[in-house]
């Protein structure tokens, strides 16, 4: 090693890293739709005050947001294959557990995770939507479902935008720990190269700066969406 | 049922774990003061707009909220050692790892904490500062006297939830070679084949700290307005 750091070897792996970068947001996208269906859920039991339901959303929501990622990963990772080989078992199905790829498993662990975060962000959005809209639309008529989408709804998701765009951000951070669950994205494919040549310092520099660049690109985009969707603000002047 | 998750091996596996939990506490105590103390300087920076330093600031608030902590743990646990021994420091052994992890909680903590601190210091009174300096006390006496502990009792719960969060991120440093909670589980399941119960203990484990943290805060927060209510 010559110089402490080759800008030619820089360049290659950054090409190289490239690569990785729609595993990530893949990731992080799935991950996030599929966390906004289950806030959305636990929020609908929660303001429905279903009986068992409700309590069970509560202890979740407590755990998802207690537990680091890294543990509720690991507990996914080997709690759900002896889930399925004992569902297997009951059944009499067989189903082949080591066919079931890592990133399932990272999906289903970052949308425990970020569901939780998600559900109390939805609670504080509803909770902004005067509680009068809700009885208004019930004296015209609306049941609570039609109540519920049509006026709170689109009013809370104007205010709990900007709270999802940071849980977002945090999301697409927290994937680089699906590599500990063998996971190739980003951050596993650069100590894949890392373990060819030893050059750490070069390798997690780029890393870093590929997500560094992410994570700006996307706090601008969210910081424009918000900007368009200030229109609907309360009191914002057309 | 039991051949696949064992309530014995548990109960049996947490004292083991638990004995581990000094690690994980002592890395959270330490990142947090440093990162108080960062967090602190970085604000205080920022305020006054110290020229040339404030951007600097920026651009470590920048970097470090918008890169993964794992990444910031690798670079600096594995990358900095590269950097050493490239720059002619060969004796790297020597320095324990456990520095390293000190020295990339602090600092990532401290940028979560500037902005914490950044709001509460702007949230004092500016009279107060004024008020000092009309008694003849420099900027910094005022900061030590009467700005920080103001801003500090207004910070309390989102300094709750930076401890928690920090506490958290402790979950990773086991991958930097550090003996904690996980990399004994890690050892201890091994040998056991059962990864999941371990990892159930662990779970508790933390759900535990991150109670005891929030019942603290809880206490601390009315101590505090407690004392602002004897006060006026």
């Amino acid at each position: 090693m010559n110089s402490i750091i080759d800008p030619y070897f820089l360049m290659e792996i950054f090409l190289k890293l490239l690569g990785y970068i729609p595993m990530t947001l893949g990731l992080a996208i799935t991950s996030m739709v599929l966390a906004s269906i289950l806030g959305l859920f636990m929020l609908i039991i929660r303001m429905k005050k279903i009986p068992v339901l409700s309590k069970l959303a509560e202890l979740y929501v407590l755990f998802g947001r207690a537990l680091p990622t890294m543990i509720i990963l690991y507990i996914v990772f080997f709690a759900l294959p002896i889930a399925l080989m004992i569902f297997a078992e009951k059944t009499g199905q067989k189903i082949e557990i080591n066919q079931v790829p890592a990133v399932v498993f990272a999906v289903i662990g970052l949308t425990i995770h970020t569901g939780a975060y998600l559900t109390e962000v939805f609670r504080a959005a509803v909770q902004s939507v005067d509680k009068g809209q809700m009885e208004a639309a019930y004296s015209i008529g609306m049941t609570w479902w039609q109540g519920f989408y049509r006026i709170i709804f689109r009013q809370a998701s104007v205010f709990a935008m900007p709270l999802m765009a940071n849980q977002f951000l945090n999301l697409i951070k927290s994937t680089s720990i699906a590599f500990m669950i063998t996971v190739m994205e980003l951050f596993g494919a650069a100590n894949v190269i890392c373990a060819d040549n030893n050059r750490y310092l070069e390798v997690y520099i780029v890393v870093a700066f590929i997500y560094w660049g992410m994570s700006v690109l996307f706090e601008k985009l969210f910081l424009v969406a918000e900007h368009k969707l200030a229109v609907f603000k309360k009191g914002s002047n057309l | 049922m039991s051949s696949y998750f064992s309530v014995d091996y548990m109960i049996k596996a947490f004292p083991t774990l638990l004995s581990y939990i000094d690690v994980t506490i002592i890395v959270t105590i330490v990142a947090e003061l440093f990162g108080i103390v960062i967090g602190c300087v970085v604000a205080f920076l920022r305020i006054h707009k110290v020229k040339v330093l404030n951007q600097v600031c920026l651009l470590y608030l920048s970097f470090i909220r918008g890169t993964p902590f794992l990444v910031q743990l690798y670079l600096v646990c594995f990358g900095l050692p590269q950097l050493l021994q490239g720059l002619g420091y060969q004796d790297i052994r020597s320095i324990p790892g456990l520095l390293f992890v000190f020295l990339i909680m602090s600092i990532h903590t401290g940028a979560y904490i500037a902005e914490i601190m950044r709001s509460s210091i702007l949230a004092v009174d500016k009279g107060q500062l004024e008020a000092a300096h009309s008694i003849g006390m420099s900027t910094y006496q005022a900061y030590i006297r009467i700005i920080l502990p103001q801003a500090f009792q207004l910070a309390i719960p989102a300094l709750g939830n930076n401890v928690i969060s920090t506490l958290k991120g402790t979950s990773l440093i086991f991958n930097v070679g550090v003996v904690d909670m996980l990399r004994k589980a890690d050892l201890m399941g091994s040998y056991s084949y059962r990864h999941l119960e371990l990892y159930v203990d662990i779970a508790i484990i933390y759900v535990l700290l991150c109670f005891v943290i929030q019942v603290a805060t809880y206490f601390l927060e009315r101590r505090s307005t407690l004392g602002k209510e004897l006060a006026s």
